[in-house]
């Protein structure tokens, strides 16, 4: 079982391949010293992020501990977590929009 | 208890290093100053690039950062070089570094002395009796929670958010735990991580001025029509596989650790506070540094993914990749190689022990790549370039 998958902190719901993977391929990772797998159900790339655990739409996301934006849709554990399925949370374009949320 | 070993400073301050400094006042006076260090065995210098034509907040800025190197307790003492003309005049600077430290600190002014040839003689007489005198002191132990480390990334690529910069953050962890100082660097960094960082502040003020600084950086983009946010993260970065701003930021900010935010200040200005503390520093990595440098940081931990050759006279710079080609690519570079969190799933605390455990050493006077190579690098944060 080669680990080809880094989770940052315990909370998180996400894991960052180190080696991309295929399909039905696994992800093995460690979470508090054991080794933990996740099967891909889609084809990944290298750096890129699966979800360890189902994440329903709208929900936060978490990775180094802590909200890097939300769920678009639902996304199945195995699922390639991405530009597709999660959106930033900290986007305001306008100058109003950002001294509001500031 | 780790300790680490250097000198007490009659300020008070303890430093690592026992450097001579000579420092000019302005471009002007540089490349004197630069024929002088070159001819003293032991002696550091500053490639001053500004110092002259400044708005009044870059004169201010400028103040605090020389003035802040000077007092850097890594430094013994300072050789001051002035041009005779300049904006940030030698006895203006002289009564900045007064104010800040007690330390020994010449003054010469090339028009004075008589032109440069004059100037390097006198220079590299005064440097030699101060290297003789800073040879006489002997190195005491004292505990880490002296030590303020600052963190740095540049040249990043995905193991830099990854890995090496988690790392950072549980060395950070640790000199905090030891009671010791981590400055979080890289304004521009924090964009998008506002309310995570704000969430982690001690009380209200500096929750404020945190926001406020960010804030302001992001407002000096736009009242020149850029936005900071907009094109970012960049493709390079999505196709590398970070999703969202608060993604790359986090990354950054991870160098850290997850202590709570003790306090925020300007660029160069010193802390008051020890712990996490915060300053509002340009992405550039060596201005960032310099900015440390001038807040009295003894050491910089500089995370790198592609790699990058950055030191600095004033303090050691530590390099660190989790990129296992750069570490073998750039060896001569790099100080501490951290891809086996990567690659054989090597325990992100581990790692941090192991850094803490170089920063401990390098702390205790073991040179770093860049020292060993000598490198100075220089360049200072400046708001206004036409002026």
């Amino acid at each position: 079982m080669k680990i080809n998958g880094i989770l940052i902190h315990e909370s998180d719901h996400v894991v960052t391949l180190t080696l991309p993977v295929k399909a039905g391929e696994s992800v093995t990772y460690i979470r508090k010293g054991r080794l933990t797998q996740v099967e891909a159900i889609e084809d990944i790339p290298q750096y890129h992020k699966v979800a360890v655990q189902d994440i329903g739409k709208g929900r936060k996301i978490r990775k180094y501990g802590d909200e890097i934006g939300e769920a678009v849709s639902h996304i199945s554990a195995g699922g390639w977590v991405h530009v597709h399925n999660l959106q930033s949370s900290c986007m305001a374009d306008t100058r109003q929009e950002r001294e509001e949320t500031i | 208890m780790r300790k680490v070993k250097g000198y007490r400073r009659p300020d008070g301050r303890f430093g690592i290093r026992n450097h001579v400094l000579i420092l000019p006042c302005s471009l002007c006076a540089s490349e004197t100053a630069r024929f002088a260090a070159q001819n003293v065995e032991g002696a550091v210098y500053v490639a001053n690039q500004g110092g002259c034509s400044l708005s009044r907040r870059d004169l201010k800025v400028t103040l605090e950062t020389l003035s802040g190197l000077a007092a850097n307790p890594n430094v013994y003492g300072t050789i001051l070089v002035g041009n005779g003309c300049e904006v940030v005049q030698a006895s203006l600077l002289a009564e900045e570094i007064r104010r800040k430290t007690c330390k020994p600190l010449e003054v010469l002014v090339i028009r004075e002395e008589g032109g440069s040839l004059h100037t390097v003689n006198h220079i590299v007489r005064s440097a030699e009796a101060m290297r003789k005198e800073a040879d006489r002191l002997t190195l005491e132990e004292a505990p880490v929670s002296e030590l303020i480390l600052g963190t740095e990334c540049g040249g990043s690529d995905p193991t830099s958010g990854l890995a090496a910069n988690p790392v950072v953050g549980c060395c950070s962890d640790l000199v905090v735990r030891e009671g010791g100082t981590v400055i979080l660097s890289e304004t521009p960094e924090m964009i998008g991580a506002e309310r995570i960082l704000a969430a982690r502040c001690e009380n209200e003020g500096v929750r404020r001025k945190l926001l406020d600084t960010i804030k302001n950086f992001e407002m000096d983009f736009l009242r020149v029509g850029e936005n900071p946010r907009s094109g970012n993260p960049t493709p390079g970065n999505i196709a590398g596989g970070i999703t969202t701003l608060e993604e790359k930021s986090l990354g950054c900010i991870h160098k850290a650790g997850r202590s709570m935010i003790r306090e925020v200040v300007g660029y160069g200005e010193l802390f008051t506070q020890k712990g996490l503390v915060v300053m509002d520093t340009p992405g550039q990595d060596v201005a960032s540094i310099v900015g440390m440098a001038a807040a009295g940081a003894h050491a910089v931990v500089f995370t790198t993914g592609h790699g990058t050759p950055t030191g600095s006279g004033i303090l050691p710079v530590i390099k660190l990749t989790a990129n296992e080609e750069t570490a073998v690519k750039m060896k001569d570079n790099m100080d501490f190689d951290c891809s086996a969190v990567l690659t054989s799933g090597k325990d992100l605390e581990e790692a941090g022990r192991e850094l803490f455990d170089l920063v401990c050493r390098v702390a205790c006077g073991e040179k770093t790549r860049a020292e060993e190579l000598g490198f100075q690098d220089v360049s200072m944060a400046r708001y206004c370039n036409f002026a």
